[in-house]
Parts: structure tokens; C-alpha cells; sequence
């Protein structure tokens, strides 16, 4: 293996395959389409820890680090191209599959990427490449969306360039190594790989963004960018206080909107940045617990959120539909989705034997061993309300509930073979915990073992209990219903509170404008251009009038002559014969006297 | 979930006989299927409802469900007195020393479980008069009906034949 595949980046072989993605056609795109992540995969495996530089303009630029941290994202950005390349297998367009696959390979750049500059690189490329993911639906609602995605990401490239910019004049140094909250460059940074992150009033490009998109699309988005950013954060912020309280808020406010929200797939998309949530709070607390299991989060939220939203995203494929109060019953027709549904909710929520029980409960675990009182009881809180929103309402609305009398086939095969992968994998980590632990960026002084009695026993009352209120409420019916809607988020104020804004300014601007164009170029230019047009007759008017009557003009001849003297004077008609005659006049004075 | 075979090869045998329909959209009479989907898009399938009860269509089946959950609930709470009675040690996430005690509380979190999610239920109901506006709220005057995707070159007439196309 090393002699085939050593000393490629690590990202060379999804850039190859993305772009013969474009060229192949048929079967051989196809095949193309899948092998491409497996050998990517086999490239990783036979990786050494270490970093290979290119001197570019006299920069020595880290193309790529290969280390613990690296390399776990590494693993996890292949097999979710695999997973989403099976799934999207029905795509036919060509720059969709090509854009998906070097969206994923600019995933992997990013996060091998050992300086700045080629992290802003991988960092506007995984915008750029994403963004089709959303284009191709080809609804205007898609067209906006993607719009509004690409500005909030090419924004957060900038921010993370002008860091970039500070750091190098502050330390002289572009290498993308620990960086803190000490400085602007700091502060830029953070700001910028915050947007990416979904913080509070960033978050809303991921649930503006990702329900607008395809079914293939929607998983696609979901593996790479927000991961890509928790790795940022990993790297450049651990132990970053700040990030324990926006980690807890990003843990809380979702589940509220999640549970009135009605696309299924924007729940979803309320229910990833509550588990970001948790990955910050990990991050913050920067310890060796806090930060593994940030990391193995990580990893498990792209196995299991992309389940669910290549469920969710099956059963758009199928019926069109994707609202809770338009489905239902769907599991007499799709019950394979329905079953793989089950298993990523079950692996959201936690259950023991599935994945995120051994990651979830490494972060809260590292919060309460250093003592943070709060922030646990609130990610507690969070902890019970993504079961009820992510676990149970997700597969209930769409596959039992009341049934909304559709009947469609199953998914296609290629979707059931992706789904049941990504199943797989949330079963073997919740139950093999350990070849996931060891992968994770740090070595532990105690290792974390999840299966203890008090956390198998804590952790499925928790998650009964919390079933139990949602089975409690809806039998005396005071769960709210499922309403086709819209919820005011943030980005109210861009998409609605700028054309208040605009209607504002045209409100007050305009009149303002008019009245002072009335008052300017109306009134006060008026005067001017009349006092110049008809101040000289005037005056010559008013110096002669005294003059006609001394030689004797009266009455109707004395206005007469003044009014016609006035008009001559106002359009400068004087007779040519005459002026000619003043003038050689004035000449003749001149030169005799 | 666990749909007969026979079911299986049933709607199966009605999919073969509407794969030429489904492209043009069906004259069912009684409103189905629904207006709102778009049967041109590739991909989409719709069936004509076969008859068959599903398993929750049975309300036996549901109560049975429900017996056995509340029972469960029950029997989880009451493993809070091998704790309690320290026949087990209740690990806690705290350090021994830390002043925040009612995790090993009996019960504590089958509590906070069901009291979390009952106020998070009545907090969201609350906040639907705030947040709530009409679907197509951010739309404008174009319509709201955006369902269904396009996978398929969208300036050439679809191949309604891609529609349960696998590649796999």
C-alpha cells in the first residue's frame, strides 16, 4: 500500500474522483462515484503523523498535518462520502455529483490543513462546492436560500482571511495551531469559524439552508461543514470558557423551535446545532474527556443525523412531502426506512447500545467533574428534549401518527443500502465504544467507559421518562399539533426587517429627497436662474425707464418700448446692425480719446 | 415495520401496473392522489391504498404498546432503590466533594426527564403565538408550493420512467 498510495494529500483522491464525475458517464460514473472514497479511505490508512509544506511566493505553506486530531475527521469525511455517494447514486446531473464530491474533498483539505491561508482555501471551497447542493432542487424558495447560504459562508471565509492577516503581522506566523481569545486576530477568527459553527444569530443559513435542499443534498450538507468547523474550534480554541455558555445556549433554544417546528428536515436542522451545542461545550471545557468527546460527537452526529435526514430525505424522494402534519403512516409503505429512522433516533437520543450514548455522556460527564453545575443541568434538559423532539417526534409524524393515506414504494435500493451502513455504524460504535475511543485526538489519564450500571440505569429513565411526557401529553391532547407554518427566527431580521428597513428608508428618504429637491432645485435654483436670466434686462430696464420719459415717451408707447426692450434684452436679440454699430462706436471712442 | 410478505409483493404488483400512470397523474375521482404532489418529479411514487390495516391500525395493538411502556416506566423507577438502598453504587457525574446533591437522589432523573420535556412542551406551545406566521410568510405572493425536488435536467421534458430508477 504505501508505495501505490504514500505521499498523496490526503484529499487528492476525492478531488480526482470529483472531478472524473464530470467527465464519466453511465455505470463507469457510477462506479467511479463510490471507489473513489474507498481508495481515499486506504490512502488514510497507510498516512504517517507528520506534515509535508509547499513554498508558495515565499510562504512556506503546511499543505498538510497529519496527526490524532486530523486524522479521526479524516476517517469520518470518507466514510460520509461514501455513505452520501451511495445515496445520491439517482442523481444524474453531472455538476451535482461532481460538486458533491469536491465539496467532500474540500472537507478533507480543511481539516488536514496545517496553515491559514490553506484552511481559508479549503474554507471558501467547501462553500463554494456545498452551495449546489442546495441550487439543484431548482425551487426559487432553493435558488434564495442558497443565496443567503453562500453569503453568510463566504462572510465567515473573510473573517477567518482578515484573522489570518492579523495573526501573521501580530506572531509572524500563519501556522493554524492553538490561537485563544488574546487578540483581534483572535477574536476574528472565532467570529469566523463561529458562523460555520451556527452560534446563536449565525445559526440561521443551517435551518434556512438544509430543509431548501434535495434529499441527497441535505445529507450531503449535513456531514461536512458544521464538522469542519467543530474541528476548527477543537484546534484553535480548547478550553475557550466562552465556549461552554454558547455551547449551553446552542444546547437549549433549538429544541424549543424543533418541537413547533413542522419540516421534518428543519427539525433535524434545529436538532444539529442543539448537538454542536454539546461539541462546544466539550471544546470549552478543553479537558482531555471534554475535547475526546467533542471529537467521537462529532463522529457519531454525521452517522446518525445523516440517517435521519437520509430517511427524512427518502421519504421527500417518495411522496414529495416532507411537513409533519402532511405524513404519517408511512410505515405500511416504507418500513425498511422506518426501521433505519428508529435507529438513528434511537442513536440521537442516546440509547444504551447506540451510539451517541458513549460520546453525549462524555461531555456532560466532563462538565460535571469540573464542577459546572449549570451548564450540566442544561444539557440534561437538552439531553431529554432531543429524544422528544429528534427521537420520537421525527419518526412518529412521518411513519405513524396519523396516517395520511399515502402509499408509496419503499426507497430505492441504493438509499436502503446507505441508510443501512450508516445504521450498521451507529450500533457497532454503541456497541464496540472502544475502536472509536481509540482514535480520539488525546490519551486520557483515565480512560472514560460509558457501560457502567448507574449511567445504562440514569440514562434510559431519563430517555423513558421523557417518552412518557410526550406519550402523556398527546393522549390528552395537549401536545401542540403539527401546523403547516413558519417560525420567526433571526433571520427575520435580514429577510423581513431589511425590507422593513428598505420600505423605511423609501418612507422617509424619499420625501426628504423630494422636499429637498423641491426646496433647492425648485425654489432656490429657480431664483437664481431667473435672477441671472432676466436681472441684466431688469436692471437695464430700470436704468432706462427714467430716460424714455425724459425724451418725452408716454403711456401706451412708454410700456411698449419697455416691454419690447425687455424681451430683447432677456433673449439677447438685439438687431446685429445695431450692436455692431455700438461697438464700432466704442472701438472709435476708444482709439481717438 | 413488519408488513407481510404478501403485502409486500401486492403493492408491488400495483406499482408494476401504475408505472406507466404515475407520470401523467392518476384519475382516481376521490382526491387521491393528493393535489399537492407533484407527480412529474422523478422519484415519486404514488400508490393506491391497498386495504391492508397496518399494525397500529389496530387499536388493541397500541393499548398492549402502552401497557407495556407505562409498566417499563414503572419498573425503571423502582431501579432507583438499588441505589437508594446502596445494593449498588450510584456513580455520580460530580465530584464527591461538589455541593450539587440531588443527582443521587431517588428518582432524580426519571423527575427532570419528565418534568424537562413537559416544560419544554408548554414553554414552545407559548412561544407559537409569538413565532408563528403563514407557511409562505417569507414568499411573498409566489406560491408556497415548493414540495418535491428536481433531479432530472430541469429544461428537457422528464423521463417518468427515471422514476423508480435503481442504479444500485
Amino acid at each position: 500500500m504505501p508505495d501505490l498510495f504514500g505521499g498523496m494529500h490526503p484529499a487528492s483522491y476525492l478531488i480526482i474522483g470529483g472531478l472524473l464525475c464530470g467527465i464519466l458517464k453511465g455505470r463507469v460514473r457510477d462506479v467511479s462515484f463510490i471507489l473513489f472514497p474507498i481508495l481515499g479511505f486506504i490512502n488514510l490508512l497507510g498516512m504517517e503523523h507528520g506534515t509535508s509544506e509547499l513554498s508558495i511566493l515565499g510562504y512556506d505553506l503546511v499543505v498538510s498535518r497529519v496527526d490524532k486530531l486530523s486524522m479521526v475527521f479524516g476517517y469520518l469525511f470518507h466514510i460520509a462520502a461514501l455513505i452520501t455517494s451511495i445515496y445520491s447514486l439517482h442523481t444524474q446531473r453531472w455538476w451535482v455529483r461532481m460538486s458533491g464530491v469536491l465539496y467532500a474533498a474540500s472537507a478533507v483539505g480543511a481539516v488536514f490543513a496545517g496553515d491559514l491561508i490553506t484552511l481559508f482555501v479549503f474554507w471558501e471551497l467547501l462553500a463554494v462546492t456545498s452551495v449546489f447542493q442546495i441550487w439543484a432542487r431548482g425551487t426559487k424558495r432553493a435558488i434564495d436560500s442558497g443565496i443567503r447560504y453562500l453569503i453568510m459562508h463566504i462572510s465567515s471565509g473573510l473573517l477567518l482571511l482578515a484573522g489570518a492577516a492579523a495573526q501573521y503581522h501580530a506572531t509572524g506566523s500563519l501556522l493554524f495551531e492553538f490561537i485563544g481569545l488574546s487578540g483581534a486576530a483572535g477574536w476574528l477568527i472565532f467570529i469566523g469559524f463561529g458562523v460555520k459553527c451556527a452560534f446563536p444569530f449565525f445559526h440561521t443559513w443551517l435551518v434556512d439552508s438544509y430543509p431548501e435542499s434535495t434529499p441527497a443534498g441535505s445529507v450531503y450538507l449535513c456531514a461536512f461543514t458544521t464538522k469542519v468547523a467543530v474541528y476548527a474550534m477543537a484546534r484553535g480554541y480548547p478550553g475557550t470558557e466562552l465556549l461552554i455558555w454558547i455551547g449551553a445556549a446552542m444546547a437549549m433554544f433549538p429544541i424549543f423551535y424543533a418541537v413547533i417546528e413542522n419540516d421534518l428536515r428543519r427539525v433535524l436542522g434545529y436538532s444539529m446545532i442543539n448537538q454542536i451545542g454539546f461539541m462546544m461545550v466539550g471544546i470549552g471545557i478543553g479537558t482531555a474527556w471534554g475535547i475526546n468527546g467533542a471529537v467521537a460527537h462529532a463522529f457519531n452526529d454525521v452517522l446518525f443525523k445523516g440517517l435521519l435526514f437520509m430517511t427524512m430525505g427518502a421519504v421527500l424522494y417518495r411522496t414529495g412531502r416532507i411537513n409533519g402534519s402532511d405524513l404519517g403512516g408511512l410505515y405500511k409503505s416504507m418500513p425498511w426506512t422506518a426501521g433505519f429512522c428508529m435507529v438513528g433516533a434511537a442513536s440521537i437520543s442516546a440509547f444504551p447500545l447506540f451510539s451517541g450514548f458513549v460520546s453525549k455522556s462524555m461531555i456532560m460527564s466532563a462538565a460535571g467533574y469540573e464542577g459546572y453545575t449549570l451548564v450540566w443541568c442544561m444539557l440534561l434538559f437538552a439531553a431529554a428534549g432531543v429524544f422528544h423532539h429528534a427521537g420520537i417526534k421525527i419518526p412518529f409524524f412521518a411513519f405513524y401518527a396519523h396516517d395520511s393515506g399515502i402509499r408509496t414504494e419503499k426507497a430505492p435500493l441504493h438509499m436502503r443500502i446507505a441508510m443501512g451502513i450508516a445504521a450498521a455504524l451507529c450500533i457497532g460504535i454503541g456497541c464496540f465504544p472502544g475502536v472509536l475511543y481509540d482514535l480520539l485526538p488525546i490519551t486520557p489519564e483515565k480512560q472514560y467507559h460509558p457501560y457502567t450500571i448507574t449511567h445504562v440505569i440514569t440514562q434510559t429513565q431519563l430517555l423513558f421518562f421523557s417518552a412518557l411526557a410526550f406519550v402523556t401529553l398527546m393522549l390528552f391532547k395537549i401536545y401542540p399539533p403539527e401546523l403547516r407554518s413558519t417560525n420567526l427566527d433571526v433571520d427575520w431580521f435580514y429577510r423581513k426587517g431589511l425590507g422593513l428597513f428598505y420600505v423605511a428608508c423609501d418612507r422617509v428618504f424619499n420625501p426628504l429627497n423630494a422636499f429637498a429637491k423641491n426646496l433647492f432645485v425648485g425654489r432656490f435654483v429657480g431664483r437664481i436662474d431667473s435672477l441671472i436670466e432676466q436681472g441684466p434686462a431688469r436692471l437695464a430696464v430700470i436704468l432706462l425707464y427714467p430716460i424714455w420719459k425724459m425724451f418725452g415717451l408716454r403711456g401706451e408707447e412708454l410700456e411698449d418700448r419697455r416691454n419690447h426692450f425687455y424681451e430683447q434684452m432677456r433673449l439677447g436679440a438685439f438687431p446685429i446692425g445695431l450692436t455692431a454699430f455700438l461697438a464700432v462706436i466704442l472701438f472709435g471712442w476708444l482709439f481717438f480719446f | 415495520m413488519n408488513e407481510t410478505p404478501s403485502s409486500q409483493t401486492n403493492s408491488l404488483a400495483e406499482a408494476a401496473d401504475h408505472g406507466q400512470a404515475h407520470g401523467h397523474g392518476h384519475a382516481h375521482g376521490h382526491g387521491y392522489p393528493p393535489p399537492d404532489i407533484d407527480l412529474t418529479q422523478p422519484g415519486i411514487v404514488i400508490l393506491p391504498d391497498d386495504g391492508k390495516p397496518g399494525m397500529w391500525d389496530n387499536p388493541d395493538n397500541l393499548k398492549k404498546l402502552l401497557r407495556i411502556f407505562f409498566i417499563s416506566c414503572g419498573f425503571m423507577i423502582l431501579l432507583d432503590l438499588l441505589f437508594v438502598t446502596h445494593l449498588l453504587h450510584k456513580h455520580l457525574s460530580f465530584k464527591d466533594d461538589h455541593p450539587f446533591t440531588p443527582e443521587g437522589w431517588f428518582g432524580f432523573y426519571s423527575l427532570y426527564g419528565l418534568l424537562a420535556c413537559v416544560v419544554l412542551v408548554l414553554i414552545a406551545k407559548q412561544l407559537r403565538k409569538v413565532l408563528m406566521r403563514s407557511e409562505d410568510y417569507y414568499d411573498g405572493q409566489s406560491d408556497g408550493q415548493s414540495d418535491g425536488q428536481s433531479d432530472g435536467p430541469s429544461d428537457s421534458p422528464v423521463d417518468t420512467s427515471k422514476g423508480g430508477d435503481h442504479h444500485a
